[in-house]
């Protein structure tokens, strides 16, 4: 008996002081979706290129797109419903198994194109996400209320939004750049920065940017990021949504 | 005449629980916040009495809300605690295991502590409870989230042979 209690305290102390090695993953990735035809070639074993597609809706459709691109002769095709029902409507694509810690700069950046100009409110773009065992992938996202980019946080802390008075709409029906650079802190030592354009219209300091586990609603973070989606990652309107997606690059910058 | 018996039972009860052995209490309580997390429904006995120190073991049932697409976790705070002092007014800490088990299939555990006071005198059933109860995460990574639980308990006394 006294044996196995040392034995499970050692296996607990191992998996305590190895989370990093457990959990490694690649800092980097980039994809211009030139080198696939149909979507399924996208998701090859061992996340090969990407991991995983949510598409909640029947209906929601991820196509590799050649009638618009944003360079070479790809693009990747959102074709999302509105949410009207119970199911929030999403279609969107996730790089998981990656490994961003504490201390480290992610920088997640690409083209997007938002086809129409009806008013779209909690249609959300990209997310930076955790894995954790007990919770509902907490994290961060961008969101577009009123036409506008802010930073939802899916863990308890407020939004950041853009300085009142200077805010920019996201520009429709054209290509745009989102460049969205993170400094990740489970205390307040985090930085969020979001480009729109190659213009800073997010700059915030002193945040916490990375979940922590919290009553027994989320359990088991580690202190991390793992997984990057991008699309309609959800789209909290009543309309459908057409979106393009183009020239991903997701890396450690510091 | 039978009504007045019933009274002076009544009020021979607490004395009766009094001169009870400690080990043959029972103890349920409804810890809100606390070790069960957003509130708990515990049953707590005595094991083991030496000096002022009074040792229990503890288990209760708590919900822990997740999200519509995660379902909600069933928690199971089980603890050991001891209660340290010779009258009503006592010292209470204790460590266990918050088990979780969700709707989906996952699972989890965190370690609930707790220091606090109890206020539990020997001639009567209701007691008290105000805690310092961290949650440590202690599987993949180091936490401790700070919390804290106040709880209203009722004594039980077991029928002696």
């Amino acid at each position: 008996m006294k044996k196995a209690v040392i034995a499970a305290f050692g296996v607990l102390l191992f998996c305590g002081c190895s989370k990093e090695k457990y959990f490694d993953g690649p800092e980097f990735y980039t994809d211009g979706f030139e080198n696939y035809n149909v979507l399924d070639s996208l998701l090859l074993p061992d996340d090969l290129y990407w991991s995983y597609t949510q598409l909640t809706i029947p209906g929601n459709t991820i196509t590799v797109d050649t009638a618009r691109k944003h360079s070479g002769n790809k693009a990747l095709k959102f074709d999302g419903a509105g949410t009207t029902g119970e199911t929030l409507s999403k279609c969107s694509i996730t790089k998981q198994h990656m490994a961003f810690w504490e201390g480290e700069t992610v920088r997640l950046s690409a083209w997007y194109y938002v086809e129409g100009i009806a008013p779209l409110e909690w249609l959300f773009l990209m997310d930076l996400e955790e894995q954790a065992a007990i919770g509902a992938g907490p994290g961060m996202r961008l969101a577009l209320v009123n036409n506008k980019l802010r930073v939802e946080f899916k863990f308890n802390q407020p939004d950041i939004l853009q300085n009142t008075g200077t805010e920019l709409e996201l520009p429709r029906n054209q290509w745009v750049q989102l460049e969205w650079e993170v400094k990740l802190s489970q205390k307040k030592k985090g930085t969020v920065k979001l480009w729109q354009n190659g213009q800073l219209i997010i700059d915030s300091k002193d945040k916490i940017t990375l979940p922590k586990d919290f009553i027994y609603s989320q359990q088991g973070t580690k202190g991390m990021y793992s997984s990057c989606e991008f699309g309609m990652t959800a789209n909290g309107t009543p309309d459908p949504v057409k979106i393009w997606v183009d020239d991903v690059r997701i890396e450690r910058v510091d | 005449m039978k009504k007045s018996v019933f009274i002076f039972l009544l009020l021979c009860m607490p004395l009766l629980a009094a001169a009870q052995d400690v080990l043959s209490q029972r103890y349920a309580f409804l810890e809100l916040a606390g070790s069960g997390g957003l509130g708990s429904l515990n049953y707590e006995r005595p094991f083991f009495q030496k000096n002022n120190s009074i040792f229990t073991w503890r288990a209760g049932l708590s919900i822990a809300p997740i999200d519509k697409n995660n379902g909600f976790g069933v928690v199971f705070p089980l603890m050991a605690n001891v209660m340290i002092g010779k009258n009503a007014h006592k010292l209470e800490a204790g460590l266990g295991q918050g088990i979780t088990f969700t709707t989906k299939g996952s699972f989890f555990v965190r370690a609930p502590a707790a220091l606090g006071y109890r206020y539990q005198p020997a001639d009567k059933r209701v007691f008290y409870r105000v805690t310092y109860t961290p949650l440590i995460s202690y599987l993949i990574d180091f936490q401790v989230e700070q919390w804290f639980g106040a709880s209203i308990g009722f004594t039980f006394n077991k029928k002696t042979k």
